[in-house]
């Protein structure tokens, strides 16, 4: 099979024949990516998976169809290298670990269905179980899908072995999501087990008098899950940078940038 | 990162300490807390439970990064190795210099692990080195390449800044396949002092991608895990590659 194939004095819609050809023809299906700088590359942008524009002297027309947009066509190895890399590991760190954790949690409650007979009394409050994803496992991991860098950008840059794990898509792989949800497994009913036979076992009555409620264990089980799941991300994050410590105080005072003057010049 | 968990971690506690609190909530949660955070089972089930449950995930992912690095582990921990040989310098501005030498790229990498492949049966037959002290200088002879591609003042690289990128890249793969020494630059490694187990590491690090490259896997995990067929590994690495003319003999010449 060809490696190269170079095409002249091409039709707009030839150029998206070309990528449309590549993308049917080539098993297994690879991801295309399309660049160009005119309105004449339009179409095979918007054909091809992803689709970059480079402003140049011909307008604005490809920038505006493509998915990125970049300023001179030399930027194209940092945008795949480093930017394409990074992006790809955060994403599917986010995508997994959003899986593992609402699996931990939904667990958890499923173990406590084995003490009540399925009946669908729940462990947690409603409240805590409400704000579980969007409050009390939400910020680990949001700054991780914001600021992780796994290998440095000038490693990254000259070793592009680094990056065939995104074309063979080994980050988002079947065996990577068992791995997580066995994690998940683990997780659960190590934090059930602990939870459960402490309270059953030793929990007596408080100074009130009052024993050890339904929502007693509840809560220790919710707040351990959010403990194991939020220091998890602590162990597997891969780049500790001072970003980490002022992003949040960035966040506070973000202003909206101003549009950049684009356009030949 | 610690930052979002002691985020988190408030914000449980504002909910459990708020919440129950409330006349409408119902009768079971109605000031839980002061059940709960009364008892000493509670801490120490808040301090047991995630080291229990995440240093078993931990272990397994300790091994399986020791035994089986996949690429990316490999350069993350040459990374880790050459930043704790103080490899920040002033003229770059701090910024990091990682393997500048050391590509992993399909043109470079034979020439590469041959030439940790010469060093690593050196390192073995006593016969040809006999002193250590000899080894590490040529060791720093290796290591002499990565200084020199570093350099700005070499005349066949430009300087390493990310503005200029394409220019930087195209000159750092020049300077890799010619792997171009001179004799000026000898004293400057010498100076340079790298430690011979880091070098080692590397070493069969590289090895090892070599051989995640060919899908060599299954002579691969016989050579991770028992020492003693290192050396038999070495001769088959050599076997596979193409002779070139960075063989032994050639450092000597240097």
């Amino acid at each position: 099979m060809a490696r190269v194939v170079i095409a002249c004095r091409v039709r707009p819609a030839q150029k998206a024949e070309i990528v449309k050809m590549v993308r049917e023809g080539v098993k297994p299906e690879p991801v295309t990516l399309a660049i160009g700088d005119g309105a004449n590359d339009v179409a095979m942008i918007q054909e091809a998976h992803v689709g970059v524009g480079v402003i140049g002297n011909e307008g604005m027309q490809a920038v505006r169809a493509s998915d990125y947009s970049i300023a001179q066509f030399r930027f194209l190895e940092r945008l795949l290298l480093v930017h394409g890399r990074w992006n790809y590991s955060r994403i599917c760190f986010l995508i997994l670990y959003s899986f593992y954790k609402n699996i931990t949690f939904v667990f958890t409650l499923f173990y406590y269905g084995f003490y009540t007979g399925f009946s669908g009394t729940t462990l947690y409050e409603s409240f805590l179980g409400a704000g579980w994803n969007i409050a009390f496992t939400l910020l680990p991991v949001l700054f991780y899908g914001m600021c992780e860098k796994d290998i440095h950008e000038d490693t990254a840059t000259s070793n592009p072995i680094s990056y065939i794990i995104g074309q063979k898509n080994e980050d988002f792989s079947i065996s990577r999501m068992g791995t997580w949800i066995l994690t998940a497994l683990l997780h659960s009913i190590i934090i059930f087990v602990f939870c459960s036979q402490t309270v059953a076992s030793s929990f007596g009555l408080d100074h009130t008098g009052q024993p050890a409620s339904l929502f007693t264990l509840g809560t220790i089980v919710n707040f351990c899950t959010m403990l194991t799941v939020t220091v998890k991300v602590c162990f597997l994050l891969r780049c500790l940078s001072s970003l980490f410590f002022i992003l949040p105080f960035l966040l506070l005072s973000h202003r909206s940038p101003s549009t950049p003057s684009t356009g030949p010049s | 990162m610690f930052f979002s968990i002691f985020i988190s971690i408030l914000l449980w506690f504002t909910f459990i300490l708020a919440y129950p609190s409330l006349p409408l909530t119902s009768t079971e949660f109605y000031w839980i807390w002061e059940n709960l955070l009364s008892r000493a089972h509670f801490w120490l089930l808040a301090l047991l439970v995630p080291i229990t449950a995440n240093l078993t995930d931990m272990t397994i992912l300790f091994f399986q990064k020791t035994m089986y690095p996949s690429a990316v582990d490999i350069l993350r921990e040459v990374e880790w190795l050459w930043r704790r040989g103080g490899r920040r310098t002033k003229r770059n501005n701090g910024k990091l210099e990682v393997l500048k030498s050391h590509t992993f790229s399909d043109d470079t990498l034979s020439a590469d692990v041959l030439r940790a492949v010469d060093l690593h049966s050196a390192h073995k037959d006593k016969s040809v080195l006999t002193s250590n002290a000899s080894l590490t200088e040529m060791v720093s002879v290796q290591a002499s390449n990565t200084l020199l591609s570093m350099n700005p003042l070499s005349p066949t690289v430009s300087s390493s800044s990310p503005m200029n990128f394409s220019n930087d890249t195209d000159s750092k793969r020049n300077s890799n396949s010619h792997n171009t020494m001179t004799t000026a630059s000898r004293p400057k490694m010498t100076q340079l002092g790298l430690n011979l187990e880091k070098d080692t590491l590397l070493i069969e690090r590289l090895m090892h991608l070599k051989s995640i490259l060919q899908g060599d896997q299954s002579a691969l995990r016989k050579q991770q895990t028992k020492r003693q067929e290192r050396i038999g590994q070495a001769e088959n690495i050599d076997k596979v590659c193409p002779v070139s003319s960075l063989s032994l003999s050639s450092w000597f010449s240097l």
